[in-house]
């Protein structure tokens, strides 16, 4: 069973629409969320760094859910901006991040002057083997829409990246945690494979 | 490497979708579910859905519009009646990434400046919606019917940027259902000012039309909707998209 995260502000039902076409059993966590105790859990995020990092904080199931991730070492799966939540801090805002990843999100640099957000649909460069890229072909395209990235980071962390402007994380794993700075759940079949890998982890 | 967007545009009107020419004359194409399970199917980039009853009646329907979102497997830019923090939000929650903000270009810009500060610039889109006057270019009001001949165009842009826009789209208002290419004058004269990533939309001819775009001006989202749903000479209704276009 998965929890999602609900915070407030995120894009929730598309990730719902995609575990539910791909059978895979959920409970939305949120304000009234009296208890948690999940085999994964999913952190989505459409929103800027503050306001999700605030929002999330807020919830009154919040220590628990860390110490499930942190303690019970339980997986989580950050997507897009919640990928960002899970780093030091972000350029975006002033808050502190979960820092259960220790590294630090920044702006995309309009280095070549191609265009802030980062747009479309993109392909990520595979690193290392993972079990959430399983099936995945190096090359594969997945749908971005983002302005903040993790650059410099840690190889062993570093499980796929992606070009533009820069070369920047896409795909990042620590022990138990994931995070993806593309929308899977907006990527047709490549994003459904990493639904799909996550839950059978 | 990116690849350029190809992005169907949904008109949404009386639960149907429907097809203008020159934002006029109504025309009923089929049920948008049945509409978006095809392009679901193509692996279609993104899309784009104009909700024209909620701008015109400033009175959104969530419920039929979540069954809508609810069927997207794909990036969807939702534009119609968002006036306000609130409604946005309630908006995001159904399942969209994108609201796009035409009106409320004109009226109350703090909106586009809320929205960015709380989704993020990613998820905010800027609709201009364009008319060309001897060698000019103008905002086009269509609620009121009105070329806005007062507002500087560029001006506009600007502001919108500083107001931390994710996303401009320029609608050509004449090129609207004509299927004779997009107004290049337009794009060519706004183009140097737009910073963020821009979408064009309005008059898409063909594929040699999308091959010529992505060749000259690369990155830009490659938006239409007659293009989409209409084949050969007698415009007869049928859904298409192509798959891969530019994927190797």
């Amino acid at each position: 069973m998965i929890g999602i995260i609900n915070y407030g502000c995120n894009n929730l039902q598309a990730i719902q629409n995609n575990l539910e076409s791909l059978n895979m059993k959920y409970d939305i966590i949120d304000e009234n969320t009296k208890n948690v105790n999940y085999d994964k859990y999913i952190l989505p995020g459409v929103s800027a760094f503050d306001s999700s990092i605030t929002n999330l904080k807020k919830l009154k199931i919040f220590d628990e859910i860390l110490d499930e991730i942190i303690n019970k070492k339980k997986l989580l799966l950050g997507i897009c901006a919640g990928m960002h939540l899970l780093g030091k801090s972000s350029e975006e805002g002033s808050e502190q991040g979960l820092d259960l990843i220790p590294e630090k999100v920044g702006k995309i640099k309009e280095k070549n002057k191609l265009p802030v957000p980062h747009m479309g649909w993109n392909t990520i460069n595979i690193k290392k083997d993972n079990p959430l890229t399983k099936d995945i072909s190096n090359g594969s395209y997945f749908y971005f829409c983002h302005s903040y990235k993790y650059s410099k980071i840690d190889d062993n962390y570093n499980i796929a990246t992606t070009d533009y402007e820069d070369v920047f994380c896409s795909i990042i794993n620590k022990e138990n945690i994931f995070g993806v700075q593309f929308h899977p759940e907006k990527s047709h079949d490549n994003g459904q494979k990493i639904f799909l890998n996550f839950k059978k982890m | 490497m990116l690849k350029p967007r190809i992005i169907p545009a949904l008109l949404l009107s009386n639960k149907g979708v429907y097809k203008t020419v020159n934002f006029e004359s109504k025309k009923y194409i089929g049920d948008p579910l049945n509409i978006i399970k095809i392009f679901n199917d193509k692996f279609a980039d993104e899309i784009m859905i104009f909700d024209i009853d909620s701008t015109k009646n400033k009175k959104i329907d969530f419920e039929y519009l979540k069954n809508i979102f609810h069927s997207c497997r794909m990036p969807v830019c939702y534009s119609g009646g968002v006036d306000s923090l609130k409604t946005a939000e309630k908006i995001f929650i159904l399942g969209v990434e994108k609201i796009g903000l035409g009106n409320c270009l004109l009226t109350n810009k703090s909106v586009i400046r809320d929205i960015a500060k709380e989704f993020g610039s990613q998820s905010t889109v800027a609709i201009f919606n364009l008319v060309e006057k001897s060698k000019k270019i103008y905002i086009f009001d269509y609620l009121n019917n009105q070329i806005k001949e007062d507002i500087n165009v560029i001006e506009e842009i600007k502001k919108v940027q500083d107001l931390n826009i994710g996303e401009i789209v320029l609608h050509f208002v004449n090129n609207d259902g004509s299927m004779q290419g997009y107004d290049y004058f337009i794009i060519n004269e706004l183009l140097a000012y737009i910073k963020t990533p821009l979408t064009i939309l309005g008059g898409l001819q063909d594929l040699n039309e999308i091959i010529k775009i992505k060749k000259d001006y690369n990155y830009i989202g490659i938006a239409g909707s007659s293009f989409f749903i209409y084949k050969g000479k007698f415009k007869s209704v049928l859904i298409s998209y192509p798959s891969n276009f530019f994927k190797e």
